[in-house]
């Protein structure tokens, strides 16, 4: 059988991976031209807001999630795929929107589904796959624009001040819902952005996706997990606000900044915590009893 | 070279490009601080317009390169704080701020606003009406429109599909806010809108001319 070989001492020949690596050079030192201007934002927004602090984890979080799949990929054969220059060239796009328009979130956004399409294109659907969870997880670093936070944290302290009044007055606590205020005889209660629960959601999904991932095997029961978080998370903030006001209405005003410091964000976020994983292994349970013997 | 090498070039080169193409600012010369406010002192009418003084001067646009601020008043007593703010070249990071959401004390959050009424008439003014209101009782008319060329947008979305069809192809990103401002009682706020209008209708033809794109 004749096969067809490149002549001996040829460029090719003595240095094969001349060429792929000069060319990786030059789209990584680009990637980095290109996002240079968003990633010192990006890392404010981390460093300034504490609802989104766990930004500075995400991408080492990705990194070592893509480096536990590395086999997998080394594995796969590296043969290009069309729907990844595709995603690539709509992330470039976005990115070009962003910075035409001056958007920093477009421009964050797009990040993420450039790298994506990037690993794609260059190697294909079966490299793609095992570090598809890794790069889409990088999401999670992108904060939400500030109106649209501010939108959300709104509506959740509106709802959070009705719901926590309604269980207030079953409890025979005397209780004047105005807005997002709570006027209780000896105290009025602001259910002010930061108890509004949405800076606990927005670190649980972080979080509770990571878990599902690690944890839980299938579609389904990862994504009941990251659906439960923000009920869960609104519910454990309605508990917080309506033990601080009770405990406030039965003991005083002197016990107001004691159960105020003593049921911060942090409480919201552990038992949120605990309330998911115990989900998470309802559902584990769910799938080995259905599994036949 | 490989198919691999090809396709990182494929994505060096785009990258490259999305970089040249995107990083093309020039910094806009239409607004002159000083041509601004003669334009808003010869507004005419019965309105009477001076420099403002430290204490009317409660609101600012952190972005802007060229500012100034008047108080203009009406006869009748209605008093207007007319604030112009121009800036040369916006950045993601460097761009006027929308008057909803830059409140005379931004670290205040019994700041509110209504939802804006949009106001677009003959003189080809199109501006937005919003009535700011503090938890404590204070109520502030205020009717703003964006600058960008000779053309006024009300509308958000509006100004910032102007500046980015601008930016595409101009490579241009200047624009102006300019805001009216008025303490107001509850039962006083449509007349007062309709004060404030009266002199943003007087002052846009002078302020898009000297807004305009030179």
């Amino acid at each position: 059988m004749k096969t067809l070989a490149l002549p001996k001492g040829s460029r090719a020949e003595d240095r094969p991976g001349l060429w792929p690596g000069v060319a990786l050079a030059g789209a990584v030192v680009a990637a980095f031209a290109l996002y240079a201007p968003v990633i010192p934002g990006l890392v404010e927004d981390w460093w300034s807001h504490a609802e989104y602090s766990h930004g500075f984890a995400v991408p080492v979080v990705a990194a070592y999630l893509a480096w536990r799949r590395r086999h997998e990929a080394a594995a796969a054969p590296m043969d290009g795929s069309w729907a990844g220059l595709l995603l690539f060239l709509a992330g470039v796009g976005l990115y070009a929107v962003g910075a035409w328009a001056f958007e920093p979130f477009v421009m964050r956004v797009s990040l993420p589904i450039v790298l994506a399409g990037a690993v794609w294109f260059v190697g294909g659907s079966g490299f793609m796959k095992p570090l598809a969870f890794p790069l889409a997880y990088l999401v999670f670093m992108i904060p939400l624009p500030y109106p649209i936070f501010k939108t959300l944290a709104l509506g959740l302290r509106y709802l959070d001040a009705e719901i926590a009044a309604a269980v207030l007055t079953r409890l025979q606590v005397p209780v004047l819902q105005d807005g997002y205020f709570l006027h209780l005889p000896r105290i009025t209660l602001e259910v002010a952005d930061g108890c509004s629960g949405l800076f606990s959601i927005v670190s649980l999904l972080a979080v509770g996706a990571l878990y599902a991932h690690l944890t839980l095997n299938g579609f389904w029961r990862r994504l009941v997990i990251l659906l439960a978080i923000i009920p869960v998370a609104v519910g454990v903030n309605i508990l917080r606000i309506v033990i601080i006001a009770w405990v406030s209405h039965v003991s005083g005003d002197w016990i107001f900044m004691v159960t105020f410091k003593t049921f911060t964000g942090i409480f919201n976020f552990l038992l949120s915590g605990l309330v998911i994983v115990a989900l998470g292994q309802w559902l584990s349970g769910l799938g080995r009893k259905r599994r036949p013997a | 070279m490989s198919a691999i090498g090809f396709r990182l070039l494929a994505v060096a080169v785009v990258l490259s490009a999305v970089l040249l193409l995107t990083g093309r600012v020039s910094s806009g010369t239409a607004g002159d601080a000083a041509r601004l406010a003669e334009a808003v002192s010869a507004a005419g009418g019965p309105w009477r317009c001076v420099e403002a003084g430290d204490s009317d001067v409660e609101y600012a646009d952190p972005a802007v390169d060229e500012a100034f601020a008047q108080v203009c008043r009406h006869p009748d007593g209605t008093s207007v704080t007319v604030y112009v703010g121009y800036a040369r070249a916006q950045t993601d990071r460097k761009r006027i701020r929308s008057p909803r959401a830059n409140y005379p004390d931004n670290t205040d959050p019994r700041w509110s606003y209504t939802a804006g009424r949009r106001v677009e008439d003959a003189s080809a003014l199109h501006a937005d009406q919003v009535m700011l209101r503090h938890a404590g009782g204070r109520r502030i008319a205020v009717v703003y429109w964006y600058q960008v060329g000779g053309r006024s947008f009300g509308d958000e979305y509006r100004y910032r599909l102007a500046v980015f069809g601008r930016h595409v192809r101009r490579g241009l990103t200047d624009a102006a806010i300019v805001r009216l401002a008025s303490p107001v009682d509850a039962d006083a706020a449509d007349e007062t809108f309709a004060r404030q209008m009266d002199l943003a209708r007087r002052l846009y033809p002078a302020v898009a001319h000297a807004l305009r794109e030179s």
